[in-house]
């Protein structure tokens, strides 16, 4: 069952009850009310016949008639002026009935007033209801008991009438309630609804759409936490699909390195076993056999070396910047020498935090290449400066700068430049047997160590690579 | 003897069609990017251009577009569906994916050279003279009695010259790949072919391989 079809039907029973509970409260006032006045009607009425009668009763004695002749016209008088009002009268005196009857003798054992005194009973006989109102008569008379006795089914049938309409207007009143609880439910829910259909799209799959609701109410929240739940899927499966792009581009880029040197090997190989050849070419042939096979095994060196960085805990130790970039010196003095380059080295006594076997290599492929961009005679310089926190709550971070004079880089080539087997310029890149992978284990390195690298270039100027590291 | 432009960015990949086109009699010019490419071919004209479509400052594609009437074959790793029809799209007269084998590369300039009519219409080694066209081998003036599958063989020899080829490969190049036959039957043609044209010095036997033509 739906909620709204539940709200429905709670709403319109609490609705049906209180209605008629309300009608039958309010037709019982009604009829007590009604009853109330007759009742005082009955008693006025028979005040008043009491004390005209006790006067006709005192003139008659005064004129000395005959008493009970007299009396009897008198009350005959009345009766005849009462009869069409449904009224009946009787006398008793000393318990024996003088004149009339109201006709229910039992009902009159249940009157026993006091002098002075009336009562009055109601009593419903064949569905005809009388009130009765008995009192003595006042002074001299006081031995008489008057019994007024006023028919009162009118009051009774029209409460009846009453509750009828009530009960028919009440129905009206219940349609036009449902019809307005239907409206007003399908508006509230309307938003629910939209949730429903959303969340459903969203389960099928399409996390693009978004729940539209307005107002902030509970179920506009709930819209808007669906939203965001929305978002943040579409944004994770965004950085899933980048993530095996990503990978999809190296295994492409991984084949397509295999191929050149695949198709060399296989060439060179099938050459040597059928071609009629001379001795200069094979000699040329087997040269570029085992150049390629060097290829692929710095290839295969390169990779081990990346996945290990990436499994690799970084032990972080206090690496003083000064030794460190003596030690990078040593090492890369030899080509430093072939390219006849001067590396310029400006250090104080920094110091980083980082593994120091990492450390050196990063620096050692960053120079390398700085110096494979560089003409011959040129100058590098390796800078370290401290920068302290711009605010507070900031951290005082060291530079580090690598800057060439070389040939340097366009900004389309150095978006790529980290991408795996990349290579700015693939013939002199491949004529030094570089396999691409420099700068992407640069990189890995350098987020290892929570660190950032930063690239600026301009064509025929030179390259600043900048990375930005934690102080202790 | 087709004069052939070899365009390739990979030094060792342009040396090696280079050595197996020179094997099989061909002349080649190396070049080994794009803009150059076009310099040269614009100053000399060649029977065959093979190209790669990646080279550097000026790609395999942009050069055809620029390219006169010359035949292409597009030389690369690139496979892609795409790639092959945009090529064709441009003219070129076939495709080759790296990494290709020998025979399979010079069965294709060949091909393409045959379409172009620009193929040696007569071979000639120690005194016998095959004509391609008229399907006949002569001695000074006299002609040589050879079967039709003599000839086959007998073109697959020249066409893949000082290459060795292996008695399976020789069946499928002259007799097709639907035929199952011995190899036996090369052998027995080898002799037959040697004792006609007098070349048992040049149709050699290469221990373990097969046969090759030298020279």
């Amino acid at each position: 069952m739906k909620l709204w079809f539940k709200i429905f039907l709670a709403t319109l029973s609490l609705f049906l009850i209180a209605f008629n509970l309300g009608i039958f409260f309010l037709s019982n006032i009604v009829y007590k009310a009604s009853l109330d006045t007759a009742r005082d009607q009955a008693f006025a009425q028979h005040n008043f016949v009491t004390n005209l009668l006790a006067r006709h009763l005192t003139i008659i004695l005064a004129q000395e008639r005959d008493m009970e002749k007299a009396r009897n016209m008198a009350l005959s008088d009345y009766a005849g002026y009462f009869e069409n009002r449904g009224v009946r009268l009787e006398l008793i005196r000393d318990n024996v009935t003088v004149y009339g009857s109201v006709g229910a003798s039992e009902i009159l054992d249940q009157l026993n007033p006091g002098p002075g005194m009336r009562q009055s009973v109601i009593s419903s006989q064949d569905g005809r209801k009388h009130i009765y109102v008995a009192g003595y008569m006042p002074g001299p008379f006081s031995d008489y008991l008057l019994i007024y006795s006023q028919e009162i089914t009118d009051i009774a049938a029209g409460q009846e009438a009453l509750t009828n309409k009530l009960i028919v207007s009440g129905m009206i009143l219940t349609l036009v309630f449902m019809v307005v609880l239907y409206i007003i439910l399908k508006r509230l829910m309307k938003p629910v609804r939209v949730l429903q259909r959303t969340s459903e799209e969203i389960a099928a799959g399409a996390y693009n759409v978004r729940a539209d609701i307005k107002g902030n109410d509970e179920i506009a929240l709930l819209g808007s936490r669906l939203n965001t739940m929305a978002d943040e899927i579409l944004s994770r499966m965004e950085e899933e699909r980048q993530n095996s792009l990503a990978k999809q581009q190296f295994i492409d880029n991984f084949a397509h390195e295999l191929r050149t040197p695949l198709t060399t090997l296989y060439g060179y190989a099938e050459f040597l076993q059928r071609a009629n050849s001379s001795d200069d070419e094979r000699i040329a042939a087997t040269d570029h056999i085992m150049r390629h096979v060097r290829r692929i095994q710095d290839i295969s060196a390169k990779l081990l070396e990346l996945s290990l960085t990436r499994r690799a805990e970084i032990v972080q130790v206090e690496i003083p910047l000064a030794g460190c970039f003596e030690r990078v010196q040593t090492i890369l003095s030899p080509s430093l020498a072939q390219g006849q380059i001067d590396l310029e080295i400006s250090c104080d006594d920094q110091i980083i935090l980082g593994n120091d076997v990492l450390i050196e290599q990063l620096l050692i492929n960053l120079i390398d290449n700085a110096i494979k961009a560089s003409p011959e005679g040129s100058r590098i310089s390796l800078k370290a400066s401290q920068q302290d926190p711009a605010d507070e709550s900031g951290q005082a971070v060291v530079l580090i700068e690598i800057a060439d004079h070389g040939i340097g880089m366009e900004p389309e080539q150095i978006e790529r430049i980290f991408e795996p087997f990349y290579r700015v310029d693939v013939a002199r890149s491949r004529a030094s047997g570089g396999a691409g992978l420099g700068l992407s284990l640069c990189k890995q390195i350098v987020d290892a160590h929570h660190a950032e690298i930063e690239v600026a270039s301009q064509i025929g100027q030179g390259t600043v690579v900048t990375l930005c590291f934690a102080t202790p | 003897m087709a004069e052939i432009l070899v365009v390739e960015d990979e030094e060792s990949i342009s040396d090696l069609i280079a050595n197996n086109l020179k094997l099989v009699g061909h002349h080649c010019v190396q070049i080994y990017d794009g803009p150059t490419a076009l310099e040269v071919a614009s100053k000399q004209g060649f029977d065959l251009i093979l190209m790669d479509v990646m080279l550097p400052n000026l790609s395999g594609f942009e050069v055809m577009e620029q390219l006169g009437e010359t035949p292409v074959i597009f030389l690369t790793a690139l496979d892609s569906l795409n790639d092959r029809i945009k090529g064709f799209n441009l003219g070129a007269d076939d495709y080759i994916t790296k990494p290709f084998e020998t025979l399979e590369l010079l069965a294709r300039v060949h091909a393409v050279l045959r379409r172009t009519q620009k193929n040696a219409e007569t071979f000639e080694a120690n005194g016998t003279k095959v004509s391609f066209s008229a399907r006949t081998v002569s001695r000074g003036h006299e002609c040589v009695e050879i079967t039709p599958k003599e000839f086959d063989l007998l073109e697959v020899l020249i066409m893949n010259r000082n290459i060795a080829l292996s008695r399976e490969k020789l069946l499928e190049l002259a007799w097709g790949f639907d035929y199952f036959g011995e190899t036996r039957t090369v052998d027995n043609h080898i002799q037959k072919l040697r004792a006609k044209l007098h070349w048992e010095d040049i149709i050699k036997t290469i221990y373990k391989l097969g046969y090759r033509l030298e020279i």
